[in-house]
């Protein structure tokens, strides 16, 4: 098993906040977006692309489990399971089966910050996506019958991927620390005790304040016609009224005074750690400094981390990083996975003199590059799909209001040197900002008093 | 609508007959390229399970000329990737980089299948993680029920039958002198195909493969004969995870090859039945009832041989109840097939995203490479979706009834035993494993 902390923070995401560059050769087509905003405020952007015959069709909302508060933790992930639940037009289970039998796929993620709703389909389509998707932010049903089963599942998928879950388990503790009074305290899927508290009225007043037009941005790439496509959108939004602005989020962070650890009683084969720095918001101008750096450190088979403490010291058996873009500053965190019987306290050792290396010493100029490139190339392997696409667009008017920042992060990107990756370590990479949870491996007779943990308040 | 175009297959063969396959798509300034050598983990030594996939990882710990760290430098300097991928009929050797560098990708792939030098210190250093790695999958539940699909549907006894990556046991006995002998007898351009996709011309792409790989030498394996598991009698394998707070639950039974005539409709079929959203498991399991996040079944194939499973999970308290519902579903499906509207619907949805998963480089890569190794010709990933839009009510249903488990199959439950026994009844006579039986 590989606890990756990448798959993690993306856990109920179907995609990472990867970050992002563009090489300077770019086919000027591939980002040829049209844009308009309806009298309610919903924003569009379309972007036509014939190489397959498919379309993605995305409704970003800029809302996620930091717009909740305690005691309704994790309305925002539920909410979008109720989506699929059944609108106006569209009965119980009638949005899937009228999708899927038209050639389409839908999904959705929530993250801290948005939530984003998808349909990957057959051209032929996508008149019935449009339809589908404006009655549901027109007039969703939200019936105490659906909500009674879809509980359950969120349930059933909360047991699956946090509780029994090492990485899930780990990561949740991770922020719970690290976070006092900021909304990142709570997980994106809840806490177990809150999600048997939600009622139908929450969910009735969830969708009032978070799913108007004017706090959604559709985005939609592949085979369509631009004129057509705006004026089927135009035709179906138009009379969804607009909403009050989202009420204002309390997301200040109390200061850290000094580390901070959790440990986590579990049955498991060996000890794990993960260690966890605050570091910047999206929009804070060393956050591509950072990208950087997490590329050099955690990215594939020669970066830093992985030579000094799997091959080199041989101290863990893996190692990942993760920085994932948010509204308020995220943390960079480091997964480290040790053998049977080994310490994990011998790799945090080894991590914190490799970060301290790069607070003193930075990255040599080859590394720079190779995360640099690393970064271009899995931003052009993102941009190969529509899917990848309509995401990275609707990501960055998420993150900055426009997507056409996304077409400057290459200058960005360029512009980080040496010494910026020392200023910037130097800032996040110290143990006032740390917080670790570190995996307590229990004997399977040791069992009986952890259970369901936090099934019953 | 566009009709699903799929760029034009260069097939040729270099100097010394090693197959070269070229597909040029030149949107983006990026590559993939895929070297497949035919020999998995199906050709592991009995008792050396393990020894492809540790072959396979160690390949790029060093080669004659070049250290790991000068390999991995080499694509990834330039922001690409590689990956070694070993499956049951296959080692394949993948990488996906900005299209300027495909002559560096070449020749470290050339290098790894023509060098390795397998340092000492790195298969020791490979065999400790792997043995780790193993170790830690049993703290993943789903992880130890997947460990039982092959062995319980196969068989132990079946070159299919043990995990890719090997058992506690095996790996420990692997040597140096093993890992060298399956790399002289299994990588030979006689048993390889290379694989390109991307913004290169077919002309170029050739002329690179020449220059990298043109000295490469190595007679065929003899090839191997792999016998399709028949069905035994329903049984119960329970492995007991104390302390969780959900069961995985997998039922697997016998199935069949994507080169059987009858794939289409079964695959059809089985859409049906656990194949989307709005499929009959997942309506029945998850949207009706809220007994789990996920129900889906599948037609598991290797080249040889394949297998039915179907995946679910559920918190303890109603582990009985999908249990039976998920068998009752499915031997219902078996009796009736699908309706009409099911099978367009299911046709409909299948052949509608047909194309997504063909949309870059790297999943056109993995497609040729799949259906190479599948022994299938390469215009059967293009005529999949024709073939599919003609199976007819009357084929799915025979398919169903053919290949779907009335009720001998194995059900596999990894959970906490004292939660889960009792609501185990009726499924056939029930083996009770320790944790340390999927090691």
């Amino acid at each position: 098993m590989t606890l990756s902390v990448a798959a993690l923070s993306a856990a109920l995401s179907a995609k990472p906040a990867a970050p992002a560059s563009r090489p300077g050769a770019l086919d000027p087509k591939l980002f040829d977006v049209k844009e308009r905003v309806l009298a309610n405020g919903l924003k569009v952007r379309l972007l036509a692309d014939h190489a397959v015959p498919t379309i993605t069709y995305y409704t970003f909302f800029r809302v996620g489990s930091r717009n909740e508060r305690p005691g309704i933790t994790g309305i925002s992930h539920l909410f979008e399971h109720m989506m699929f639940n059944g609108a106006k037009k569209y009965g119980p289970k009638e949005f899937d089966r009228a999708l899927e039998s038209r050639g389409g796929y839908s999904n959705a993620y929530t993250s801290n910050d948005l939530t984003a709703y998808y349909e990957d389909f057959q051209s032929g389509a996508l008149a019935t996506v449009v339809d589908l998707e404006s009655d549901r932010m027109r007039s969703l049903a939200l019936t105490e019958e659906a909500l009674k089963s879809e509980r359950e599942v969120v349930k059933e998928e909360r047991r699956l991927r946090t509780d029994n879950d090492i990485g899930g388990l780990l990561s949740e503790q991770l922020e719970a620390t690290m976070y006092v009074s900021s909304p990142y305290h709570w997980p994106v899927v809840g806490w177990m005790s809150d999600l048997d508290r939600i009622t139908r009225q929450d969910c009735v007043d969830y969708f009032r304040m978070a799913y108007a037009p004017n706090n959604a941005t559709v985005v939609v790439v592949g085979d369509l016609d631009v004129d057509k496509t705006f004026a089927l959108i135009e035709e179906h939004y138009a009379d969804i009224p607009a909403g009050p602005p989202l009420p204002p989020v309390a997301a200040d962070e109390a200061p850290q005074r000094g580390e901070r650890v959790a440990f986590v009683k579990y049955p498991a084969q060996a000890a794990a750690a993960f260690v966890g720095y605050k570091a910047t918001a999206a929009s804070d101008p060393d956050t591509p400094v950072l990208d950087v750096i997490q590329a050099a450190l955690g990215f594939g088979e020669g970066a830093r981390l992985k030579r000094a403490l799997v091959y080199g010291a041989e101290v863990a058996v893996n190692v990942g990083v993760d920085f994932g873009w948010r509204i308020d500053p995220a943390p960079m965190t480091f997964s480290l996975e040790v053998k049977p019987g080994d310490d994990p306290a011998r790799a945090q050792v080894a991590l914190y003199l490799e970060l301290s290396k790069v607070v003193h010493d930075g990255l040599t100029e080859a590394e720079l590059d190779r995360a640099k490139n690393i970064l271009k190339a899995s931003f052009l392997r993102e941009i190969a799909t529509h899917n990848g696409r309509a995401h990275v667009l609707g990501e960055y008017e998420v993150w900055f209001g426009d997507w056409r920042r996304a077409l400057t992060a290459m200058e960005r990107y360029d512009a980080v040197t040496a010494a910026d990756v020392k200023r910037v370590a130097a800032k996040v990479f110290n143990s006032e900002r740390r917080t670790s949870a570190i995996l307590v491996p229990i004997a399977e007779e040791e069992q009986g008093a952890a259970g369901e943990a936090g099934a019953h308040p | 609508m566009t009709p699903l175009k799929l760029p034009p297959l260069v097939e040729t063969r270099l100097s010394n007959g090693l197959a070269i396959v070229v597909a040029e798509r030149h949107g983006l300034p990026l590559v993939a390229a895929r070297l497949v050598v035919f020999a998995g983990s199906a050709r592991d030594p009995v008792g050396k399970g393990g020894l492809a996939s540790l072959t396979g990882e160690v390949l790029r710990r060093g080669t004659a000329t070049r250290t790991a760290i000068e390999l991995d430098d080499a694509i990834e300097r330039v922001g690409g990737g590689l990956y070694a991928d070993v499956g049951r009929d296959s080692s394949e050797l993948a990488t996906s980089l900005p299209s300027a560098h495909l002559d560096a990708a070449l020749d470290v792939l050339a290098d790894l299948a023509m060098h390795p030098a397998f340092p000492p210190a790195e298969v020791d250093l490979a065999r400790r993680r792997t043995l780790a790695s193993l170790a830690r999958d049993l703290d993943d539940p789903a992880a130890v029920a997947d460990r039982f699909i092959a062995r319980e549907g196969f068989g132990e006894a079946s070159p299919y039958g043990h995990p890719i990556h090997g058992r506690q046991k095996t790996v420990a006995s692997l040597t140096r002198d093993d890992l060298v002998l399956f790399h002289r007898a299994a990588y030979t351009p006689a048993n390889a195909v290379l694989f390109v996709v991307g913004d290169v011309s077919a002309d170029e792409a050739r002329a690179l493969a020449e220059k990298r790989f043109g000295a490469w030498t190595g007679a065929a394996p003899a090839p191997l004969a792999i016998t399709p598991p028949v069905a035994g009698p329903a049984r119960v394998v329970l492995v007991d995870k104390p302390d969780a707070s959900q069961a995985q639950i997998r039922f697997v039974a016998p199935g069949l090859t994507e080169a059987s005539p009858d794939w289409p409709a079964a695959y059809a079929a089985n859409a049906c039945l656990g194949g989307g959203f709005t499929a009959i498991l997942m309506d029945e399991i998850r949207v009706k009832r809220g007994l789990t996040y996920g129900a889906s079944s599948r037609f598991n194939d290797e080249r040889s041989a394949g297998l039915f499973v179907f995946s679910s999970f559920t918190k303890n308290a109603s582990i009985h109840e999908l249990a039976s519902l998920a068998r009752d579903l499915i031997a219902g499906f078996r009796a009736t097939g699908p309706t009409a509207e099911q099978l367009e619907k299911a046709k409909a949805y299948v052949t509608g995203l047909y194309p997504l998963g063909l949309e870059t480089n790297d999943q056109l890569c993995a497609a040729l490479a799949s259906a190479a190794v599948k022994g299938l010709p390469f215009a059967s990933i293009a005529d999949f979706p024709a073939k599919l839009a003609a199976v007819t009510p009357e084929q799915a249903k025979a398919a169903a009834a053919k290949y779907l488990p009335a009720d001998a199959a194995t059900l596999v439950v990894v959970g906490e035993a004292k939660a889960a026994e009792a609501q185990l009844q009726g499924f056939g006579p029930i083996a009770k494993l320790p944790l340390s039986a999927a090691e």
